[in-house]
């Protein structure tokens, strides 16, 4: 009811609005502005502006006198035209944000769609009521959930791309949205294609500190686990395509494990892309970047084959014994710059996984070629 | 019945002052020790639910509730009449006292999908629906009753403390449905506009004028000149309730909506200078032939500080929302500052300013200690700024290593967790200030001196006596 209304209002001011649907371009510039803008800004700057000199020049006799009982009516009328027209404004723009409908790749998860985890495990989670879950915890008091155009530029949000700015049509999907006004953490709207595992999504809210040891976010350990599954199905579901999430096909393309380095063999049965299951749900990819960038741990991206600067002044190349020695002991040798922070508890994985691992380690090193 | 409710408002208000800022001061640990604040989560209230009891009970609890009982104790008073139906207000004041708790209570639960239980996504506009409609009802309440009093007033000029208390409280039902209840009718996107609206208008339209009407009362009186200009609070009153509803975006610049929508919430907030300097050149002119009244008057102390405070504010609002400014602190502790500046500074001297006033007039007590005022007022002074200035110090380093040295947010903890020291322990003494201020009030009502009409509210300087002697 209520929303036709505000539907009904959008169209009649929708008259002023000489731009179709197709040019309602988030970034267009002021001067694209639609008539009945024109029309809403001068009227309201200009009212102010009457009504200020009005009520400093207009002459008192006497005492100053106050308006009369017609003046407060006449002047009460026009503010509450004022607050409406304003409030109206904004209906009218959240009105066609609304019309605008989703693009094809927008958030598109309904209530009881499960989603598989593409990490790998046997868990799954429902988007949906992740989202829910979300809001009830107040995580957006931390993140946000869009993508400005000058974050890409600078450190608010790494690993974006042009193609990752937000645009309304990304939200059309969701019944209400959290976009945030604070970032004491990273913004969330592409997390998951960049860390499409639920195991460490759940590891990584049950105890942030394990993988990143400033992290200042608090631990989410005493949620059901029903509901972690569900949030992190919801965090993985976010700057993936939906279609491709639901169909179990999200390939290395769309992954950003995959885009940074050389391109990984995407058969599930080669050790590298075996390794690759295993840097996401062991918790590597929590430390470690494949695509260069400094994270809590080196990046993996050409390390394999190269010479490592060890704290110790000593330089090693890094072959398959030294990246054994790396994972099973990583106090051993502690790589220059770096804090000692890696986990010890990796040294009892099986010969088979530690093999993948380094398999993949090496395919994402230039000069290793194709495995 | 008239006392009862005004005191019902008044020291559930109290309650609230000692717990919303301790909350606050004490939830700012997790951005330095996040690992003391493991046991938070072992009762399943995090930091990100902390924040949310944080702002509900500072903004719900002690701010809109103090005001309202200086409405309460106020428009009577203006009207030269009785207040009508006291019982609505008092039966409002257990409603709100009783949404306050079931909505801390459904904060903690965090009921992720009940449509009546689980807290709303907006942020300010976290109670769950079932909560909103109490408060709805409380809002309502309150209105009757003093509109039926300014109905019946034997004055027939309203003085301008009127307009805005009694407009300030039809702007908070009109403001809370908005926000709490229209915006269930847009999805998308189209919900972050509705709720900026909101969120933006949640102090404009019902802190602003509940606080402002509070302090035209209290200038001039506490003060004993009359009020500077009667021209000047017509300016103020009409320009702010034109212009506020619009500002709401500017907390959303650059998120993908118009452009020019964003354009609008900045000219209207930069627009917003008029009414405040409106208001502001009205407080501080008031008193002018008689500041030494300062010496005495703690309403006036606070006032005058709240006015200073606010001035602060409204100037820097309007700088941060232009986009040359906007880009470089969005997202960091520099907004929060701001609000801190506004709610915890300006609004809360005139709490504070309020309270000093109407207490020994609600409950026949003078205020027994000069000291303790003084040490609550000092606080406010120095403390304040200092806290105010290190959680500022942290946005702008937060600014200039991601924006300008392109660091990882998570990179950026090494070295926010400076300032943000610096606020948890100056945040610490501003709470200590507030607790002083509400055990000089319980204290007082046990041993605190008679109080007649004439007198100053606090024993006036130079009899010092100690109220053990007083009270003989
Ligand atoms: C006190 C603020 C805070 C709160 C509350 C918070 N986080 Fe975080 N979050 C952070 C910080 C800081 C980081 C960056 C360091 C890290 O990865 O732990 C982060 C990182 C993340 C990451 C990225 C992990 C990675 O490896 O890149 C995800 C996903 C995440 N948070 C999800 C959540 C969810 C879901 C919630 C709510 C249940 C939440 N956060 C609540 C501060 C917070
Ligand atoms: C808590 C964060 C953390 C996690 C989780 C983690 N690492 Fe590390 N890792 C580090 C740090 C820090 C270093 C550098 C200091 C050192 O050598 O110990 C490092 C170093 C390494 C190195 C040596 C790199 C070089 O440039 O020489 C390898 C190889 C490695 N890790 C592999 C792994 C693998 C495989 C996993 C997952 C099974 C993993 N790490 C999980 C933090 C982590």
């Amino acid at each position: 009811m209520i929303r036709r209304l505000a539907l009904a209002a959008t169209l009649a001011l929708g008259a002023f609005d000489t731009a179709g649907a197709a040019e309602w371009h988030p970034y267009r510039h002021i001067s694209q502005a639609p008539l009945g803008f024109w029309f809403v800004a001068v009227m309201v700057i200009g009212a102010l502006l009457l009504f200020t000199y009005w009520a400093v020049e207009r002459p008192v006799s006497g005492r100053e006198a106050s308006p009369s009982r017609k003046g407060y009516h006449a002047l009460g009328a026009l503010v509450l035209a004022m607050t409406v027209f304003t409030l109206l404004l904004y209906v009218v723009v959240a009105g066609r944000i609304d019309a605008l409908g989703a693009s094809d790749d927008a958030w598109a998860w309904s209530p009881g769609e499960t989603l598989q985890d593409p990490g790998g495990s046997d868990m799954s989670g429902e988007p949906y009521r992740g989202y829910q879950v979300y809001r009830a915890e107040g995580c957006t008091y931390c993140h946000t959930m869009y993508v400005r155009p000058q974050d890409i530029a600078t450190g608010w949000a790494p690993g974006a791309t042009e193609a990752d700015v937000s645009v309304p049509q990304d939200f059309a999907n969701y019944p209400y949205t959290l976009l945030g006004t604070q970032r004491n953490g990273p913004d969330l709207s592409i997390i998951g294609r960049q860390i499409p595992d639920m195991s460490y999504q759940i590891a990584h809210l049950q105890n942030p500190r394990q993988f990143k040891p400033n992290s200042i976010m608090p631990r989410y350990d005493y949620m059901s686990q029903d509901d972690l599954q569900d949030l992190a199905a919801y965090l993985v579901s976010l700057g993936n395509d939906p279609r491709k999430l639901k169909a179990g096909t999200l390939d290395d393309a769309d992954t950003a494990t995959g885009s940074g380095g050389p391109s990984v063999p995407t058969d599930t049965d080669t050790p590298a892309a075996q390794g690759k299951k295993l840097y996401s749900s062991l918790g590597c990819v929590g430390c470690h970047s494949t695509d260069g960038a400094r994270n809590v741990g080196p990046t993996f991206q050409g390390l394999y084959g190269h010479d490592v600067a060890l704290e110790s002044g000593e330089t090693v190349t890094a072959d398959d014994g030294y990246l054994t020695r790396a994972i099973r002991d990583p106090k051993a040798d502690i790589v220059k710059g770096y804090p000692a922070v890696m986990p010890a508890a990796y040294g009892d994985m099986s010969d088979a996984d530690l093999d993948a691992l380094i398999a993949f380690i090496e395919s994402l090193s230039d000069d290793s070629g194709s495995h | 019945m008239i006392d009862r409710a005004i005191k019902l408002w008044f020291f559930s208000a109290l309650v609230w002052l000692v717990i919303g800022p301790a909350i606050g001061a004490f939830q700012s640990l997790q951005f330095i020790a996040p690992d003391w604040m493991n046991f938070l989560s072992a009762i399943a209230l995090p930091y990100s639910k902390l924040r949310i009891v944080h702002t509900n009970t500072v903004i719900l609890g002690w701010i809109v509730m103090t005001f309202i009982s200086a409405a309460l104790f106020m428009v009577p008073r203006l009207c030269n009449t009785p207040l009508r139906f006291p019982q609505l207000a008092y039966a409002a004041g257990w409603i709100w006292n009783a949404a306050l708790v079931l909505d801390l209570v459904l904060i903690w639960a965090a009921i992720p999908d009940s449509f009546w239980l689980s807290i709303q996504a907006g942020e300010y506009a976290e109670a769950p629906l079932l909560v909103d409609v109490m408060i709805v009802a409380a809002v309502v309440c309150v209105i009757a009753s003093l509109h039926l009093t300014v109905f019946a007033r034997e004055r027939p000029h309203l003085y301008v403390s009127v307009w805005y208390l009694l407009g300030g409280l039809y702007t908070t039902a009109i403001t809370y449905l908005v926000g709490n209840f229209l915006v269930l009718a847009f999805s998308g996107e189209g919900y972050q506009v509705i709720e900026a609206w909101w969120l933006h208008n949640a102090v404009g339209m019902i802190i602003t004028p509940l606080g402002l009407g509070t302090a035209y009362y209290i200038v001039p009186l506490a003060a004993q000149q009359p009020l500077y200009s009667h021209r000047l609070s017509i300016v103020g009153f009409w320009t702010l309730m034109a212009f506020y509803p619009g500002t709401g975006l500017h907390h959303f610049l650059q998120m993908p909506v118009p452009i020019w929508i964003n354009e609008f919430a900045v000219i209207s907030s930069v627009l917003l200078g008029i009414p405040v300097l409106a208001v502001v050149t009205n407080f501080l002119a008031t008193p002018r032939g008689n500041w030494s009244r300062a010496f005495d008057s703690y309403p006036l102390r606070f006032a005058a500080l709240g006015t200073l405070y606010y001035l602060a504010t409204c100037l820097q609002g309007p700088f941060q929302a232009t986009a040359a400014v906007n880009w470089y602190v969005h997202f960091t502790e520099w907004v929060q500052a701001h609000a801190h500046l506004a709610l915890a500074g300006a609004f809360t001297c005139y709490g504070m300013a309020a309270g000093y006033y109407m207490f020994p007039r609600i409950t026949g007590r003078q205020l027994y200690s000069r000291g303790l005022a003084s040490v609550t007022f000092w606080c406010m002074v120095i403390f304040f700024p200092i806290f105010y200035i290190g959680f500022t110090w942290s946005g702008v380093a937060t600014g200039a290593s991601i924006n300008l040295m392109g660091n990882t947010i998570y990179q950026t903890i090494n070295i926010t967790w400076i300032p943000r020291l610096s606020r948890t322990i100056t945040g610490t003494v501003v709470v200590v200030g507030f607790i002083a201020y509400v055990w000089l009030l319980l204290r007082s009502l046990r041993v605190g001196a008679p109080y007649e009409s004439g007198m100053n509210e606090v024993p006036e300087m130079g009899i010092e006596t100690p109220f053990e002697e007083a009270r003989a």
